[in-house]
């Protein structure tokens, strides 16, 4: 009789579990809900800095707006006509909308944003490496060391602080240590390791 | 003597199994999060992030900042192949990259590869429809 109940209850258990896990896999959604971030605020967006194509393309601009979280939000992509889009890898030109898109940070907290985009050959696309992002006031320089024997490029910041740098090829992030300027003297750098 | 021992035994048994069910339903949910192809949490949110809707070609890799100031990376694949990537890094930039930066591509059949340097390793999210 004890070896029944024993039994029985080991059953009930068992039971008892699966119903809870599938009661999760049932109510629980699959995911979980995005977490809130910062993202670019409709109507706060301008085009800030150019900087020409390493092979004479479309120039490449950065867009910028202020984000959701009172930061700033920075996006580079290419302008033709002052018109603000992406080059796809057929080298056609498409126009880009602001949607819940590029790197925002926010410059109260540190003195730049950082960033760099990785575009790979297409049929009509050559690649392209570009390091962008928006420095506060207190940047005095930005200095970025590139690889092969190449001179230290300074790229300068627009109005609203944003800057960029395009490459040709593909270039990984740690060929690229940035070294940051503050009005007061102090460097700090950022090799993307 | 018999029926009070049966009554204690209903007394353990109903908060046993009450127990065995949160248990279980919180395991569960735990795993299922944990495990969620699309977009899930390690200290900070990240994944693959559909736009306006799962057909459109419009979508997202993400990992937000906040655990990590060295190096964020979130790159989008279609179909094996890379469509482009980002590197963030400081405390505060999000890597964020939107396909349309980069061109049209199917989305069902994309991914996103994100690493946070001390956060997570590299891993592969993909599309919440994914067809690939």
């Amino acid at each position: 009789v004890r070896l029944t109940r024993a039994l029985k209850l080991v059953a009930a258990i068992l039971v008892t579990a699966a119903l809870g896990v599938a009661a999760a896999s049932a109510f629980v959604p699959h995911g979980v809900a995005l977490t809130p971030g910062a993202v670019p605020v409709p109507g706060t967006s301008s085009l800030d800095q150019a900087a020409p194509d390493p092979a004479g393309g479309p120039e490449w601009n950065l867009r910028l707006s202020d984000s959701t979280t009172g930061g700033q939000c920075v996006e580079p992509g290419r302008a033709i006509n002052a018109r603000f889009g992406s080059i796809d890898p057929d080298g056609a030109f498409h126009e880009l909308p602001l949607d819940q898109s590029g790197t925002c940070g926010d410059l109260s907290k540190e003195p730049v944003i950082l960033a760099i985009n990785a575009y790979p050959a297409g049929s009509a696309r050559p690649a392209r490496t570009v390091l962008f992002g928006a420095a506060s006031d207190d940047v005095a320089g930005i200095s970025v060391a590139q690889p092969g024997g190449s001179p230290i490029a300074h790229p300068s910041a627009g109005p609203r602080g944003g800057f960029l740098l395009a490459l040709a090829g593909t270039i990984a992030p740690q060929e690229l240590p940035v070294t940051i300027t503050l009005r007061d003297g102090r460097q700090i750098e950022y090799p993307w390791t | 003597m018999t029926s009070a021992a049966d009554a204690a035994k209903r007394t353990l048994t109903t908060p046993l199994l009450v127990l065995t069910l949160v248990c279980s339903f919180s395991v569960g949910a735990i795993v299922r999060v944990a495990l969620a192809d699309d977009y899930h949490v390690t200290c900070v949110g990240h994944g693959f992030v559909q736009g306006t809707d799962q057909n459109d070609s419009s979508f997202f890799g993400r990992v937000w900042s906040g655990c990590s100031s060295t190096l964020r990376t979130c790159d989008l694949y279609t179909s094996g192949s890379l469509d482009g990537g980002q590197a963030a890094t400081g405390t505060t930039a999000d890597c964020n990259v939107w396909s349309y930066e980069f061109g049209t591509f199917t989305e069902c059949a994309s991914t996103t590869h994100v690493y946070d340097q001390g956060v997570f390793s590299s891993h592969v999210h993909k599309a919440s429809n994914w067809c690939g």
